[in-house]
């Protein structure tokens, strides 16, 4: 094999790789297409599709501005903002779980695990139940809250210099718990009301999203984008691990805070605005993975998350009509047996 | 078969060194922890040649490669390439001069062989330029070195051992560093793949004038494969330079507190060192005189009985 290989004609190297990168390629923009038309199947769904009279044929005349006032209003005010922050919020979360699984290359590594989202969690909590925030104000908290539980999980588990998965999982578990503790303690400190809407707000719901959640996800997006940017070139490097990052002359420590920055507020703005819509950020990067069978895929991951989001929120809202079951409880059905079955396993990921 | 030298070493000595960036180690001392594991060490890498540590388990010479790829900070003391210390150099500029293998890294879930070689080639990519023809010819001739080009698409974790090591070479060759260090690439290897990545690693030296520092564990190939040896024994140079000065049976001895004898090897005429073990520590002492004492009779007596049954 190495002999055939080395008599191969000069160039034969050139046209495999040239192959390999290009089949890549147009798998990779095979999957994409797939997804957005998935990701516009939910959107169109979740449009026309619920409780009262605006349908699928009254789309149509909606986006063409000629419908009649109470099919717009439905449409226009209730639903199309509700569906736009679902897609975003699950963008959000969908790419921020990649980003921390691929740096810290395990799926348990996720920010739903390892107590960033429950650091934005208890920041949001305290400030709509003790504070009686504004969204700005909660969504700037969670970010902060989101920070705080990735700083203190990385801090604890690194032992001079050094960490390994379990001890990030093990650490990340214990710090989530700390915040839940916070998160009850401001509960039943709250008045009725705002304890009555942190409460909702905790199960991951996106019963009254409008345009200001739309406008506040969609600012947040635009300022990590950068971040993002960054980030998803130095995974390149960070995805083989410290030492080969080091090597490749990326610098592991300040490529993961790059990729921490944006992992974090991305978890924590998407956590601010829908709550902690329970593993998303968990499946998403996984699901995405093994889809376009590569080691990372932050674009499928990003619309994996949109998807899954935007079709649970529909399905929350039409399935058990007329009561409404928030996302975060659909997403929580789809995403515990799988977490558990990683548990299982955590054993053996350990090992290698 | 006749001993030959590796490399013709006349026209490499002369070369600048913007093609040959030199390595070498100021007084060393470098720390895990607390512990001193390597004190005082000084050293130089030849250019162009093919280095060897050698050393008993825990002697620092993982310690001290690492060190030299900038991945363990110095105590005290510098690592030098070329003629500034490699930690005060920028980290990608560095990146396009050396590189080193770790031992048995790990590849994500799903990534390809080209993918993974590809990766090779960070240190000449940025966002705004992500893929250059010149990248695209270091990879394809590094998995062509390597022979991997017909596993291109395949991904890494479903190939054998033997032939993923060849992989991370070829990732490694990708980056295209006139200095290549490499951390027991041998390991976890059968006998015909370490072989292999050695010759490997022999040709790039003798076609490419690399200069490649390598960790082995086994004295015999590390004396075959290599221009010059560093033995190291508790954190210190032993014994330093050509094979045939390093590995006698005083030094072996002294480094590894091993009783041997050195023999020829009967392929390269390179020392290979037979260890004596326990069980025969006695008996060949003895069994040794008395067949040089028997020898010549033997001989004879052989012979007359060969002369005697001849017509």
């Amino acid at each position: 094999m190495t002999a055939s290989a080395a008599v191969a004609a000069p160039g034969a190297g050139r046209a495999a790789l040239e192959q390999a990168r290009s089949s890549r390629r147009r798998a990779s923009v095979r999957l994409t297409a797939l997804l957005v038309v998935l990701l516009c199947g939910a959107l169109v769904a979740s449009l026309s599709l619920g409780a009262a009279s605006a349908s699928f044929a009254d789309l149509v005349p909606v986006l063409l501005g000629d419908a009649d006032e109470d099919t717009a209003f439905v449409i226009e005010r209730l639903r199309l903002p509700r569906a736009t922050t679902a897609m975003l919020v699950g963008a959000s979360f969908g790419l921020s779980g990649a980003l921390f699984q691929s740096m810290v290359r395990n799926p348990l590594a996720s920010p739903d695990v390892i107590g960033v989202t429950a650091g934005a969690s208890a920041a949001a909590v305290l400030s709509i139940a003790l504070l009686d925030a504004s969204v700005v104000f909660v969504s700037v908290a969670a970010v902060v809250g989101a920070a705080v539980g990735a700083t203190l999980t990385y801090g604890l588990a690194f032992r001079r210099g050094r960490t390994s998965t379990v001890r990030i999982v093990l650490v990340g578990v214990g710090v989530a718990a700390g915040f839940n503790a916070l998160t009850a303690y401001a509960l039943t400190r709250a008045d009725i009301i705002n304890a009555a809407e942190a409460q909702a707000w905790l199960a991951g719901s996106l019963n009254g999203a409008d345009w200001e959640d739309v406008r506040a996800v969609a600012l947040m997006a635009l300022f990590v984008a950068p971040a993002v940017a960054i980030a998803s070139w130095q995974l390149r490097a960070i995805e083989l691990g410290d030492d080969l990052a080091n090597l490749l002359g990326a610098g592991a420590e300040r490529s993961r805070a790059w990729i921490v920055l944006a992992g974090v507020v991305l978890a924590g703005g998407a956590t601010a605005i829908a709550g902690p819509v329970a593993f998303v950020a968990f499946v998403s990067a996984p699901i995405a993975r093994q889809l376009a069978r590569s080691s990372t895929a932050l674009v499928a991951s990003a619309l994996v998350g949109a998807i899954l989001v935007t079709s649970a929120d529909l399905a929350g809202r039409i399935v058990f009509d007329p009561n409404e079951l928030p996302v975060g409880v659909l997403t929580g059905i789809l995403g515990a047996p799988y977490l558990l079955w990683l548990l299982t396993r955590l054993g053996s990921i350990s090992a290698r | 078969m006749t001993a030959s030298p590796l490399v013709p070493g006349t026209d490499v000595q002369q070369a600048p060194d913007g093609d040959h960036p030199t390595l070498r180690a100021d007084s060393l001392d470098l720390r895990y922890d607390r512990e001193l594991v390597v004190q005082a060490l000084s050293v130089q890498i030849p250019p162009a040649r093919i280095t060897t540590i050698v050393g008993p388990n825990a002697c620092g010479k993982s310690t001290l490669l690492r060190a030299l790829a900038r991945l363990l900070a110095p105590a005290s003391g510098h690592v030098l390439l070329g003629e500034q210390d490699i930690r005060q150099q920028r980290s990608r500029d560095v990146a396009r001069r050396l590189t080193l293998l770790p031992q048995s890294p790990i590849a994500p879930d799903g990534i390809t062989v080209a993918d993974l070689v590809a990766r090779g080639r960070y240190p000449y990519q940025s966002l705004v330029r992500p893929w250059s023809t010149e990248d695209a010819d270091a990879v394809a001739a590094a998995m062509e070195a390597t022979g991997v080009t017909e596993v291109a698409e395949r991904p890494v974790q479903q190939l054998s051992g033997g032939q993923r090591q060849r992989v991370w070479v070829a990732m490694a060759l990708a980056q295209d560093t006139p200095l290549l260090l490499l951390d027991e690439p041998t390991t976890y290897l059968d006998l015909s793949h370490q072989v292999e990545v050695l010759d490997l690693l022999q040709e790039l030296n003798a076609s490419t004038d690399r200069t490649i520092v390598l960790v082995l564990h086994d004295l015999n190939l590390a004396s075959r494969y290599s221009d010059h040896l560093i033995a190291m024994a508790e954190g210190r140079i032993e014994a330093e330079g050509d094979p045939e000065a390093v590995i006698t049976e005083a030094n072996v001895r002294r480094v590894f507190g091993l009783e041997t004898q050195i023999v020829r090897d009967p392929v390269s005429d390179t020392p290979l060192v037979i260890p004596v073990g326990r069980a025969h520590a006695r008996s060949t002492t003895e069994s040794t005189a008395t067949a040089e004492e028997l020898a010549p009779d033997e001989h004879e007596r052989s012979a007359a009985s060969i002369g005697g049954t001849s017509p």
